[in-house]
C-alpha cells in the first residue's frame, strides 16, 4: 500500500490539529457528548430508564418557568454569583495594591494570599462548615469571647445570613485569582504615568482614580466575565456540602435545584431544562467574553 | 506448530467460556456492607450463598451512603444497574411506579414464604398483585434514652408528652453541653429532617398525608410541629447538627433521649460500651401511641445482568437462619414477622419497644402518596425549616404547607 503523501505546507497545516485531536477526543466524550445529551434530554418526559422515553417539546422548560420555585432559585443563583463577582473584584483589588508595594518578606505573604485558591473545594467548605457551626464553631466562641457579640450567630441557619455565609466562603475560596489576575495588571501599568501625576500634583487618590482603574479596565472586564461564568454555572459544591439549598430552600441555585430533581426526584427532564438553561446563561456570557478577548487582540495586537 | 497452537488457544478459549456459563459474580452495591450493625449479617448471608451455590460468588461493594442514592438511582437509569438494589419506603414505591424492578412472585411461591409473614410495609413493594421487593430488615421508632443521666438528673422515664418535655429541660445542661433529647436541626438534609421529625408528628397523631390528600393542617400536625418548634427555640437540641454528630453526642452520654431504630443498639454498643449499659429504650410517650418506620427494601432491577441469581439471594436472606441472625447479629427487626428468639428478647430488653412498635407503625412514606415521597420531603422539610430558622409559627407552617402540598398534589393529579 503506497504511504499517503502530504506537502511539507499541508502537513505543517495539519501538525496542530493532530495534536489537538487527542484533547479533542477526551473532551468530546466526557464532555460535549453528555451535554448535548442533557440537551436533548430536556425535550423528553421524566422517564427513568437507557432509553429517552416520550418527546414532549418545550414542555419541560414551560413547567420549570412556570414553577413556583424558579423565580426564587434564578434570584439565589444571581445574588449568589453578584456576590462574588463584587467581592472577589473589590477583595481581590485591595489584596493586589497591598501586594505591589515594596515590603519584606512581600514573597511569603503573596504565596499566603494563594493558599485559599489551592485548597480543594470539598476540604474548603467542611472546614468551614465546623467554623460555622453553631454550638461549636470557631467563629461564634471567638465573636463572643471577643465581646464583638451578646449572642451566638445563625450563620447557617437563618435567611439571609446562610446565603451571606455561604458566598463569604466562596469569595474566600476565589479572590486570590482576582488578586494575582489584578497584581499582573498592576504590572502592567508603566511607572511614569505615576511620577508624572505626582509632578502634577496628584494626591494617591487622585492617581489611583485616573491611572490605576483605567488601567485595569481589561482585567476587570475579564475577571467579572470569567467568574460570573464559574460562580454561576458551577453554584454547586459549597452549598450542597453546607446547606443543600436550605434553610427554607434560601440557598437553592438553579444547580441545586437540577441536581434535586435528577437524583432526588427522578426527573431526569425537568432536570436537563434548567441545566440547558444554566447552559444558555452562560453561554452568553461566554460569547461577551469571547468578544472582549477578540476585542482586546484587535485593539491592543 | 501453528496448528497446535490453534488447537490450545480454542481450548483456553472454550474452558474460559464454560466456565464464565456457570460462575456469576452477583453484584451487591451498598452503604450497609460499611455498618456495623449491618456488615456481619450481610456477610453471613454472602458466606452461606457461596456455600450453597458452588461457583457463584456475591460481590460486596461498599459505597458510602452520601453518594450511595445517587449511584445507584443514575446505574439504574444509564441501564447499567447493580444485581441488588436498596431502597428505604418512598424509594421503593416510586422505583415500582417506574417499572424498573423484575417482580419476585415467582421466587417467593418457590420458596414457601407467604406474604402476610412479611412486615405489613411490604405493601409498598406490591403493584397489581405483583411483589417487586423484599423487606430486608424494618426499623420502627422507640425512645432510646441514657439511664445515667436520667439518674443523674433525677427523672423518670417520661409516660406522656408533659412528661417528656419536662425531662428534655431538666436533662439540658448547657455549662456540660448536654441536651435532653436530639433531633436534626440542620439546613437542607431534606431526608433526614423528615425521617427525623416523623416519629414526633405520628406520635401525636399527625400527618402530612392520609388517604393520598394533604393533612398538614390537621390539629395533632400542628401540635407536633409546635413541640418541634419548642425543642428549637428553647435551644433543648442541639443547633445546626446533623444526624452523624448529633447521634455521636448521644454515643458520648451527651443526649439524655433519641428517638431512632433498635440498629442505633448496634452503634452505641460499639461506640461506648459505658453508655451501652446504660441504654434503655420505652414506645415513645406521646399522645397517639403510634409510630413510624422506615423499612429497607432490596429488589431486583430489571437492567440486572445476573437477575435469577440475586433474586435467590434475596429469598435466602428470608429463611429462619437469616432472619434470626437480622434479629442477634443486627439487633434489628427482620422482614418476617415472629422471628425474634425469645433469648433475643431476654438479653436484650431494650428491644421489646421496638418489637411492639414493629407491627403497628406507620411507613413514613405519604399515605397515599408514597411515590412522590421525595417531593413531598423536600416540600415538608423546606416549610419545617422556615419554621424553625425563619421563624414561622407551627400555626402557619401548617397552613402554607396545606396549601403547598394541596398544589403540589393538584399538578399530579393533572397529569
Amino acid at each position: 500500500m503506497r504511504a499517503l503523501r502530504l506537502g511539507s505546507s499541508t502537513r505543517e497545516a495539519l501538525t496542530p490539529y493532530a495534536f489537538l485531536l487527542p484533547s479533542f477526543i477526551a473532551l468530546a466524550i466526557v464532555f460535549f457528548y453528555p451535554m448535548l445529551r442533557a440537551v436533548l434530554l430536556s425535550f423528553y418526559g421524566n422517564t427513568v430508564g437507557a432509553g429517552l422515553g416520550k418527546f414532549v417539546g418545550l414542555e419541560q422548560y414551560a413547567t420549570v418557568i412556570s414553577s413556583a420555585y424558579f423565580p426564587r432559585v434564578l434570584w439565589t443563583s444571581v445574588l449568589w454569583t453578584a456576590g462574588n463577582v463584587v467581592f472577589v473584584l473589590g477583595i481581590g483589588l485591595a489584596t493586589a495594591l497591598l501586594l505591589d508595594r515594596r515590603f519584606p518578606g512581600r514573597a511569603g505573604v503573596r504565596a499566603l494570599f494563594i493558599l485559599p485558591w489551592a485548597i480543594p473545594y470539598v476540604a474548603a467548605a467542611l472546614i468551614w462548615g465546623w467554623i460555622f457551626d453553631y454550638e461549636y464553631g470557631v467563629l461564634n466562641y471567638l465573636l463572643r469571647t471577643t465581646g464583638a457579640v451578646d449572642h451566638k450567630i445563625n450563620f447557617l441557619l437563618g435567611c439571609p445570613t446562610a446565603l451571606a455565609s455561604l458566598t463569604g466562603v466562596s469569595v474566600w475560596k476565589l479572590f486570590p485569582l482576582g488578586t494575582v489576575m489584578f497584581l499582573a495588571g498592576l504590572q502592567t501599568i508603566p511607572a511614569e504615568y505615576y511620577e508624572a501625576a505626582k509632578v502634577d500634583g496628584a494626591n494617591p487618590l487622585q492617581s489611583f482614580r485616573y491611572i490605576t482603574l483605567p488601567g485595569l479596565r481589561n482585567v476587570t472586564i475579564m475577571l467579572t466575565l470569567l467568574i460570573t461564568i464559574w460562580t454561576f454555572g458551577r453554584a454547586f459544591t459549597i452549598i450542597f456540602l453546607l446547606t443543600e439549598g436550605g434553610p427554607a430552600g434560601c440557598t437553592e441555585t438553579i444547580v441545586i435545584r437540577s441536581y434535586l430533581e435528577a437524583f432526588k426526584f427522578f426527573h431526569i427532564g425537568t432536570a436537563s431544562a434548567l441545566g440547558t438553561i444554566v447552559l444558555a446563561i452562560s453561554l452568553a456570557f461566554s460569547l461577551a467574553y469571547l468578544a472582549f478577548m477578540h476585542r482586546s487582540r484587535l485593539v491592543y495586537g | 506448530m501453528s496448528r497446535s497452537l490453534m488447537r490450545i488457544l480454542s481450548a483456553t478459549a472454550l474452558t474460559l467460556l464454560s466456565a464464565n456459563a456457570v460462575a456469576a459474580d452477583v453484584l451487591w452495591p451498598s452503604f450497609m456492607w460499611g455498618e456495623p450493625n449491618n456488615e456481619p449479617v450481610m456477610t453471613l448471608l454472602k458466606q452461606k450463598f457461596e456455600a450453597e451455590n458452588p461457583g457463584n460468588t456475591v460481590k460486596s461493594v461498599t459505597v458510602p451512603i452520601a453518594a450511595f442514592w445517587d449511584k445507584q438511582f443514575a446505574d439504574i437509569a444509564s441501564g447499567n444497574a447493580a444485581d441488588v438494589a436498596t431502597m428505604y419506603d418512598p424509594d421503593v414505591r416510586a422505583y415500582v411506579e417506574a417499572d424498573l424492578l423484575e417482580s419476585l412472585d415467582s421466587y417467593l411461591a418457590a420458596a414457601g414464604i407467604p406474604m402476610d409473614k412479611l412486615v405489613p410495609t411490604e405493601k409498598l413493594a406490591q403493584k397489581g398483585g405483583k411483589t417487586y421487593a423484599i423487606p430486608f430488615q424494618i426499623n420502627a421508632r422507640a425512645l432510646f434514652y441514657n439511664d445515667k443521666l436520667f439518674r443523674e438528673a433525677d427523672v423518670q422515664p417520661p409516660k406522656n408528652v408533659d412528661e417528656m418535655m419536662a425531662a428534655i429541660r431538666k436533662l439540658r445542661k448547657p455549662e456540660a453541653q448536654q441536651f435532653g433529647y436530639a433531633t436534626i436541626s440542620k439546613p437542607g438534609a431534606a431526608n433526614l429532617l423528615y425521617i427525623e421529625i416523623m416519629p414526633i408528628v405520628v406520635g401525636f397523631g399527625g400527618g402530612f398525608f392520609k388517604d393520598g390528600k394533604p393533612s398538614a393542617n390537621s390539629a395533632q400536625t400542628v401540635a407536633a410541629l409546635k413541640f418541634l418548634k419548642t425543642l428549637y427555640d428553647e435551644q433543648l437540641i442541639p443547633r445546626g447538627m446533623d444526624t452523624p454528630t448529633y447521634r455521636q453526642l448521644f454515643v458520648q452520654g451527651k443526649v439524655g433521649m433519641y428517638a431512632t431504630g433498635g440498629f442505633f443498639a448496634s452503634v452505641v454498643a460499639n461506640g461506648n460500651k459505658e453508655t451501652y449499659a446504660d441504654l434503655r429504650s420505652e414506645p415513645l410517650p406521646l399522645p397517639s401511641g403510634q409510630t413510624m418506620s422506615i423499612t429497607v427494601f432490596l429488589g431486583v432491577p430489571k437492567a440486572a445482568k445476573n437477575k435469577d441469581l440475586a433474586a435467590k439471594l434475596l429469598m435466602r436472606m428470608l429463611k429462619d437462619d437469616m432472619q434470626g441472625a437480622i434479629v442477634t447479629m443486627g439487633k434489628t427487626h427482620p422482614g418476617r414477622i415472629g422471628m425474634i428468639p425469645a433469648s433475643f428478647l431476654q438479653e436484650n430488653p431494650w428491644f421489646k419497644a421496638f418489637e411492639q412498635a414493629t407491627l403497628t407503625a406507620r411507613s413514613y412514606a405519604p399515605d397515599g402518596a408514597e411515590q412522590y415521597g421525595n417531593e413531598i420531603v423536600k416540600i415538608v422539610a423546606e416549610h419545617v425549616e422556615a419554621m424553625l430558622f425563619t421563624g414561622v409559627s407551627a400555626e402557619n407552617t401548617g397552613e402554607d404547607l396545606q396549601k403547598a402540598l394541596s398544589a403540589f398534589i393538584a399538578t399530579k393529579t393533572k397529569q
